[in-house]
């Protein structure tokens, strides 16, 4: 018979039998967590605000409006320190995640802690002489542009290099206002950013070579791990975003060049935990010379999260997979044309990928295309022979669309023939860098000489483009 | 505004992955209910990433947590959880199914004044030795020590009042 004392060491010593979390408990945490931060945040920045103005007169209060008033519509978020705020009347927590518009430079958020996409207006002008990059579409005419404005090595802030800007529009690139952008500078080796997508308006990733991630629509943004490694590539579909990540030795913009082992990685939306997506073999994919990799998916519109990613290696091959985080695999036999050596934007300069009703590959000045998701492929055509391939989209039945060095070509019969776009005002010197359909009449266009601060629109399904500047829009 | 860096994310992430289970087992032994358990484990975490950056031990800092909501638990269903195990005891065959002694020690630790409680949860349940647990209770070490003991002592002491 055991003592009172025996009694509470046995209740003590008895192991405590674990209790695992349900599925995505970490994730929920994470999220309350964060709500609960910002509402702290929140009330902390409007007791401080309830405090000065109990501290100010009133006739100062009005003298104050009357010389400073309210921001007028249209004043940049990125117009630097003109506008003086009080220190006291900031957020208590106030350390910069993200620079609202552009950078470190501005300071006039026109919501606690910077600028949001919006499907309106985030209220914030565009940043000043935009330099984009990068630029990505959700919908509706929704979207968003990744660039550098201001002057590089020349911003204020706690990072003297970070220019990194983002603009939003709601009217398929008519008009632009700010977004917070992460607190980084363009691509430069290991560090940067220059490429950025949004899965909705709240979830977004600026990328190339750095990672980050944003789960409020630009508000706040936070740096993912990588693993030592460079991402390379990034596409968003259904609930998730898969990025190739590399280890990569390029220096300058050309952070994608001369890369040795290239992985698959995924996260949800909400999550800057990226893990491995299962490939064949070890999961890594080995370097071919110089040559990069790619990713385009294959999106269902009815289903979005019931499409397909598609992962062009360095060697040539196709791998693909559901856009789930399980595993992809290898789909047939090589592609005509492997990945040739990445431009500055971290995509291939020969073998560009698009994916829509078929997938396609341009390997020097052919254009081949798939009926099967990469197993077998079809020669459709010759491209135009003005300029270099830089950039390959479709998104309609048979449509093709190929940005070059020297303007945009289009087709509407599968690549088997082409023309010229139409572009008012004439192609850009040095063409365009890159071109994407988000639906099958809507796109939007970069020209490669990005100090140009513009976009090129068609609304016609691609035959007829037109520049629409970012800054003062 | 502050936020968690990737890395600090990283962090909170294995330390839930390693803690979360033995944190929420740990509380349904002191609760002896599964979703209260995962409630109260869920909450602890929650809190604790809302304040992470500012945190030397976080570990400690959770059990800090879990610790105070069941003893909020407690409270609040004290009236509840004494008819229901006065109608459980009277229900012939009923105990059976109950891990008694769990039940037994449970309500006594509940029991103990709120000072020793802390201190003997922290110690003898969670792990945590002397010095940490004077630490998280802002107590000397002496303090605690005797805590410790005469929690034990009223327990030893409940316990033979009951055999």
């Amino acid at each position: 018979m055991s003592g009172p004392r025996d009694e509470i060491d046995a209740w003590l010593d008895r192991e405590v039998e674990l209790l695992p979390p349900a599925p995505g408990t970490f994730e929920r945490v994470h999220r309350q967590a964060r709500r609960r931060k910002r509402r702290q945040a929140l009330l902390a920045a409007a007791g401080a605000v309830v405090i000065i103005a109990g501290l100010a007169a009133a006739p100062q209060i009005a003298a104050a409006f009357s010389q400073h008033g309210p921001r007028p519509p249209g004043q940049s978020v990125a117009a630097g320190r003109s506008r003086s705020q009080s220190p006291a009347a900031r957020p208590a927590t106030s350390a910069p995640a993200a620079s609202p518009g552009t950078g470190p430079a501005a300071t006039a958020p026109a919501q606690a802690g910077g600028t949001a996409l919006s499907a309106t207006t985030s209220g914030a002008a565009a940043p000043a002489s935009f330099r984009p990059t990068s630029i990505t579409m959700i919908g509706g005419g929704v979207g968003a542009v990744l660039g550098q404005a201001g002057t590089p090595g020349h911003c204020a802030g706690p990072v003297p290099a970070a220019c990194t800007s983002l603009a939003g529009t709601s009217d398929w690139g008519a008009s632009w206002y700010g977004v917070s952008a992460p607190v980084t500078s363009g691509p430069d080796g290991a560090l940067g950013v220059s490429q950025v997508r949004f899965l909705n308006l709240e979830d977004g990733w600026a990328f190339g070579p750095q990672l980050y991630v944003t789960t409020d629509g630009g508000l706040h943004w936070s740096a993912a791990q990588t693993y030592g490694m460079r991402v390379i590539d990034l596409e968003v579909a259904g609930n998730r975003a898969f990025a190739i990540f590399a280890f990569c030795s390029g220096g300058g913009p050309d952070f994608a060049a001369n890369c040795t082992t290239f992985a698959l990685y995924s996260a949800p939306a909400g999550s800057a935990v990226f893990q491995p997506v299962p490939l064949p073999g070890d999961g890594r994919i080995g370097a071919n010379g110089n040559r990069s990799a790619s990713l385009v998916i294959g999106s269902d519109s009815a289903n979005p999260e019931a499409g397909t990613g598609y992962l062009l290696t360095p060697s040539g091959y196709i791998l693909s997979g559901p856009l789930t985080g399980a595993a992809w695999k290898m789909t047939g036999s090589a592609t005509p044309c492997p990945a040739d050596p990445a431009q500055p934007g971290g995509q291939p300069s020969d073998g560009l990928l698009a994916a829509g009703p078929a997938l396609l590959i341009s390997c020097g000045k052919s254009v081949w295309s798939s009926a099967d998701g990469g197993a077998s492929w079809k020669p459709a055509g010759i491209a135009p022979a003005a300029g270099t391939a830089t950039s390959l989209t479709t998104a309609g039945s048979s449509q093709v669309i190929l940005a070059t060095t020297a303007g945009i070509d289009y087709s509407a019969d599968g690549g088997k023939t082409w023309q010229p776009a139409t572009i008012a005002s004439g192609a850009p010197a040095g063409g365009f860098s890159y071109v994407g359909m988000t639906t099958a009449t809507h796109g939007m266009a970069l020209p490669a000489d990005a100090s140009l601060g513009e976009v090129f629109i068609t609304s016609d399904g691609g035959t007829t483009w037109s520049p629409h500047p970012i800054s003062g829009s | 505004m502050a936020r968690l860096r990737a890395t600090d994310r990283q962090a909170a992430e294995d330390l839930f992955n390693a803690c979360y289970p033995r944190l929420a087992g740990w509380v349904r032994r002191l609760v002896d209910d599964d979703e209260t358990a995962h409630e109260i484990a869920s909450e602890a975490f929650t809190r604790l990433l809302a304040r992470w950056s500012g945190l030397d031990n976080p570990q400690s800092y959770l059990y800090m947590i879990a610790t105070n909501l069941v003893r909020d638990h407690w409270r609040k269903t004290g009236r509840e959880r004494r008819a229901i195990r006065t109608m459980t005891a009277a229900a012939p065959g009923e105990a059976a199914c109950h891990p008694a002694q769990d039940v037994d020690v449970r309500a006594l630790i509940e029991g103990l004044p709120p000072q020793l409680r802390s201190a003997f949860l922290l110690h003898y349940y969670a792990g945590f030795g002397v010095r940490e647990v004077a630490s998280m209770l802002g107590r000397p070490e002496g303090t605690v020590k005797a805590d410790l003991f005469h929690a034990r002592a009223r327990l030893k002491a409940a316990l033979g009042d009951s055999t």
